[in-house]
C-alpha cells in the first residue's frame, strides 16, 4: 500500500512539473527585423521634407516623376511623361503605395498611378508594342538605402530605378511644369539643325533626343563612330548621361546648360554644342541596319508639292488604285561583304495590310549610292506584295508600277532640307540614268 | 500479489501516458507583428472602410483592389497587367452591387448572394490580352472572381456597363452550376457544333445560325450554359427575340431557333428548381422575374451612376 502510495505521489509530481507555458515572441526574428526596416523606410519616404524624384528605366529611356508619400499608404505624383502634356502637364495624381517584406523589402505601387501608364498592356496607353507596355515594372526590390538614395531593381523585368530626396528648388520647379519643359526645350534645342561639338578640327554630331543622346563622328579612316546613351535630364536642365561613354575624344559625362547654349561635359573640358543648317556627316554612313537611322519612312504629303517628280506620280497613282493612304519605309539590310539588300515595306494601314519587297542591290560605298538589280517576294509574310504587283501591272503596264520604277536605276543615298516635326529628312535620288527630278522623299526613323 | 502487481503496472502505465499527454501552453507574446496579418499591412483608408460596410460586413465579400500578383494573374502567364486606378473601385463596385446583387436579393432575398456570391472579389485596370483576344473575368470555383479591365469601367455609358456586367454575370453562372450540375442532356442539344479552338472565327451571327447565344458560346457546354443566362439577364428578353431570334431564323443549316429555346427553356427550369430563382415575370401573378430586374437595374444605373 505504501509502495501504491508512494508511485501516486510520484505521479501528481511529474504531471503537475509538465504543466508549462511559453511565451512565444517574434523579437529579432528575420521577420520582425524585416518589418522593422519596412516600417523604417515608409517613415523615411513619409518624412523627407521636399518629397522625391524617381528615375525609372524603361525600353524608351529613363522616366522620372516627383513624389511625395504618407505614412498611410498615399502617393501623390507628378509625370515628365510627353504622351500625356495636354492632360498631366504639372498635374499631381494620388493613388496608394506599400512596402512589403517578399524576398526583399519591395516598393509597390499598388493601384494605378503614372507609372503604369508605362506599364499598361494597351499599346495606345503606354506608347509601348505587343502588349507589354515599356517593358519596365511598377514594384521595386530594394537594393540598397544610403545618402539619400533608394537604389531599386524592378521586381518583374528587373528595371533599373532610383529614389532619391528631392531638393527645395526640384520641389517647387515641378509645380511649374518644369519636369516636361525641360525634356522639350533639350529636344528642340536648335530645333531642324544639323548639332555638334568641335574637338581638334573634328566635327562630332550630337543629336540631343528628349531621353536619350547619339553621337556620331567619322574617323580618318572614314569608318563611323556612332553611340547611343540613355539621359536622365535635370530640372536646372542639365543633362546627365546614365552612363558615361568614350567618344574617342574624352569621357562624355553629359551637358551643362549655361541659360543660353548646352556644352557637352567631358572629365577634361568642356565643349559648346553648336548647330548648322547644313549635314556634314554624309547620310549613308548613317542610315543602315545598326545605325543612326533605319528607316526612310514615306507619306504622300512628304513629297514637295507642285514639283514635277516621276517617283510622286507613281506613288499617287498606288494610293488611287487601291484608294488608300499608303506608307512605305526602306531600309538597308548588310549581307556578307556589306550591305547587299535594300527592303521596301508597303503599308496599307486603313485594311491591314503589309507587303515587302526585297531588293537586290549594288551597294557603292564611296559614291554614296545603290543600283537596284531586281526585286523578289521572298520576305513578303502574306503574300500581298505579289498581289499589289500583279494588280498594278495589269490594269497600268509595268512602267506604272512604283516598286518596279527602281529596277535598273542607281539612286544617291543623301539628306533632304526641313524636318518632319523635329525628325530628320533623307532622299534617294534618281542618278542613273539621270533624272533629278525623280527623288523619294523620307523621314528617317 | 498478482492483484497488487497489476496495480502496479497499471499506476506506471497511468504515468507514462500523463507524462507523454502533458502539453505545453503557448502563448503569443502581446507585441508581436506578423507580417500579412497586420505587420505590415495596410493603413486602412475611406475605400477600406467603404468595402467593410458595403461588402465584408454586408455579404462577407472581400475586395481586393491592391495589386497583388499572385491574386491578379488568372493563370501562369507572361502577359502584362496593372492595377486598378483606386478612384475607379466604389463606381464600379456600387455599380456591381445594384445590377447584380440588389435583383437577386429582390428574387430570392439576400441570403442568396450571401450564400453563393464568391468570397473575394479581385479588381485588376487592365483587360488580359490572350492571343489578339482580350479576358475581361474568371471565376475561380466559388471563392473567387477575377474582374479584369476595372480602368475602363464606365458605368454611365450603357454598352460598357453591360458587356461588364455580362462578364461578371457570366463567371457567377459559373459558380451557380459549378454548385448544382444543370441538366446534362443540355450538352447534347448542340454536340458537334462545339469548337474549343476555333470559336474565335465565327461572328456572333455565325453563332446565332448554330443555334449558339455568342461566338463565345461555341467554346464548350459550360461557356454556353452561362452564356445563355448571363446574356438573357444582360441584355434582356426583348434582344434575345428581337436580335438573336431573327438572326437564328435566317440560319440555312438547321432549326437553330428551336436550339436556342430549348437551350434558354433548360436553363429557366435550371434557376428556378435549383435555386428557386424566377428567370422571367409571372404572366398570371404579375411577380417580376430576375432579367426584369436586371434591366430595370441597368437602366436605373446608367441613369444615375451610384458614387456609394
Amino acid at each position: 500500500m505504501k509502495k501504491i502510495f508512494n508511485i501516486l505521489l510520484l505521479s501528481i509530481v511529474l504531471l503537475t512539473s509538465c504543466d508549462n507555458e511559453t511565451i512565444v515572441s517574434t523579437d529579432n526574428s528575420a521577420t520582425n527585423r524585416v518589418d522593422a526596416v519596412v516600417k523604417g523606410y515608409i517613415e523615411e519616404l513619409a518624412t523627407a521634407p521636399y518629397g522625391w524624384i524617381a528615375e525609372i528605366q524603361t525600353s524608351k529611356g529613363y522616366y522620372q516623376f516627383y513624389m511625395t508619400f504618407t505614412n498611410t499608404n498615399m502617393v501623390t505624383m507628378y509625370t515628365d511623361n510627353l504622351m500625356y502634356q495636354d492632360q498631366y502637364f504639372a498635374k499631381a495624381q494620388t493613388s496608394t503605395y506599400n512596402f512589403r517584406s517578399l524576398q526583399r523589402p519591395t516598393l509597390s505601387f499598388d493601384t494605378y498611378s503614372y507609372i503604369h501608364i508605362l506599364n499598361d498592356p494597351n499599346d495606345a496607353i503606354s506608347g509601348g508594342t505587343g502588349n507589354m507596355g515599356l517593358e519596365t515594372d511598377f514594384e521595386f526590390e530594394v537594393d540598397s538605402y544610403a545618402d539619400d538614395v533608394f537604389n531599386l531593381v524592378g521586381r518583374i523585368n528587373r528595371v533599373d530605378a532610383r529614389l532619391r530626396k528631392a531638393t527645395e528648388y526640384e520641389s517647387k520647379q515641378v509645380e511649374t511644369g518644369a519636369m516636361m519643359n525641360v525634356l522639350q526645350n533639350t529636344a528642340n534645342y536648335k530645333k531642324g539643325q544639323f548639332c555638334y561639338v568641335t574637338d581638334n578640327e573634328t566635327q562630332i554630331s550630337v543629336t540631343l533626343g528628349a531621353r536619350d543622346v547619339e553621337i556620331a563622328h567619322v574617323r580618318e579612316d572614314g569608318s563611323l563612330f556612332y553611340k547611343k546613351e540613355f539621359t536622365l535630364v535635370r530640372m536646372n536642365n542639365n543633362i546627365d548621361l546614365v552612363n558615361a561613354i568614350d567618344i574617342e575624344y574624352g569621357l562624355l559625362t553629359g551637358f551643362s546648360w549655361d541659360g543660353s547654349k548646352f556644352k557637352a561635359r567631358f572629365a577634361d573640358k568642356t565643349l559648346v554644342v553648336n548647330g548648322q543648317v547644313t549635314p556634314f556627316i554624309p547620310l549613308h554612313k548613317m542610315f543602315k541596319e545598326g545605325g543612326l537611322y533605319k528607316e526612310l519612312g514615306t507619306i504622300a504629303s512628304l513629297f514637295p508639292s507642285g514639283v514635277s517628280n516621276p517617283l510622286f506620280t507613281l506613288y499617287d497613282k498606288l494610293e488611287l488604285a487601291f484608294n488608300t493612304e499608303l506608307e512605305t519605309y526602306f531600309s538597308f539590310i548588310k549581307g556578307e561583304g556589306g550591305v547587299s539588300q535594300l527592303n521596301l515595306e508597303l503599308l496599307m494601314p486603313a485594311q491591314g495590310i503589309q507587303a515587302v519587297y526585297s531588293y537586290y542591290i549594288e551597294y557603292n560605298e564611296e559614291g554614296d549610292q545603290f543600283s537596284v538589280v531586281k526585286y523578289t517576294y521572298e520576305s513578303d509574310p502574306a503574300g500581298y506584295a505579289e498581289v499589289i504587283d500583279n494588280v498594278m501591272t495589269e490594269n497600268f503596264g509595268a512602267s506604272q508600277v512604283l516598286m518596279q520604277y527602281f529596277v535598273g536605276k542607281t539612286f544617291k543615298i543623301d539628306w533632304a532640307e526641313g524636318d518632319f516635326n523635329g525628325a530628320k529628312m533623307g532622299r534617294f535620288v534618281q542618278v542613273a540614268p539621270v533624272d533629278a527630278t525623280a527623288q523619294l522623299y523620307g523621314v528617317l526613323l | 500479489m498478482k492483484k497488487s502487481k497489476i496495480i502496479y503496472g497499471l499506476l506506471i502505465l497511468l504515468i507514462t501516458l500523463g507524462s507523454v499527454s502533458c502539453r505545453e501552453n503557448e502563448i503569443i507574446a502581446d507585441d508581436i507583428d506578423i507580417p500579412g496579418l497586420g505587420g505590415t499591412g495596410e493603413v486602412e483608408n475611406d475605400l477600406d472602410r467603404w468595402i467593410f460596410s458595403n461588402f465584408t460586413d454586408e455579404y462577407n465579400i472581400e475586395v481586393v483592389y491592391r495589386w497583388d500578383a499572385a491574386q491578379m494573374y488568372s493563370s501562369l502567364t507572361t502577359t502584362k497587367l496593372v492595377p486598378v486606378q483606386y478612384d475607379k473601385v466604389t463606381p464600379m463596385m456600387a455599380a456591381l452591387r445594384d445590377v447584380w446583387f440588389e435583383p437577386y436579393n429582390k428574387v430570392v432575398g439576400s441570403d442568396f448572394i450571401k450564400l453563393m456570391a464568391p468570397k473575394k472579389v479581385v479588381l485588376v485596370g487592365s483587360p488580359e490580352y490572350v492571343n489578339g483576344a482580350i479576358k475581361l473575368g474568371q471565376a475561380e470555383g466559388g471563392r473567387k472572381i477575377l474582374l479584369l479591365n476595372a480602368n475602363n469601367f464606365d458605368a454611365s455609358d450603357e454598352t460598357i456597363l453591360r458587356r461588364d456586367i455580362q462578364t461578371i454575370q457570366h463567371e457567377f453562372a459559373h459558380i451557380l452550376h459549378q454548385t448544382i450540375l444543370f441538366d446534362k442532356t443540355y450538352q447534347d442539344i448542340s454536340a458537334g457544333y462545339y469548337d474549343a479552338s476555333g470559336w474565335q472565327e465565327y461572328s456572333d451571327e455565325m453563332a446565332n445560325h448554330r443555334g449558339f447565344i455568342s461566338s463565345y458560346s461555341m467554346s464548350g457546354k459550360d461557356e454556353d450554359f452561362v452564356e445563355v443566362l448571363s446574356m438573357v439577364l444582360v441584355y434582356g428578353r426583348e434582344w434575345y427575340e428581337n436580335v438573336v431570334l431573327v438572326e437564328a431564323a435566317k440560319s440555312t443549316e438547321m432549326d437553330a431557333v428551336a436550339v436556342l429555346n430549348k437551350k434558354l427553356s433548360m436553363v429557366e427550369s435550371y434557376m428556378l428548381s435549383a435555386w428557386g430563382v424566377r428567370l422571367f415575370d409571372n404572366v398570371l401573378t404579375g411577380e417580376k422575374g430576375l432579367e426584369s430586374y436586371v434591366q430595370d437595374a441597368v437602366n436605373e444605373v446608367v441613369a444615375s451612376p451610384p458614387t456609394e
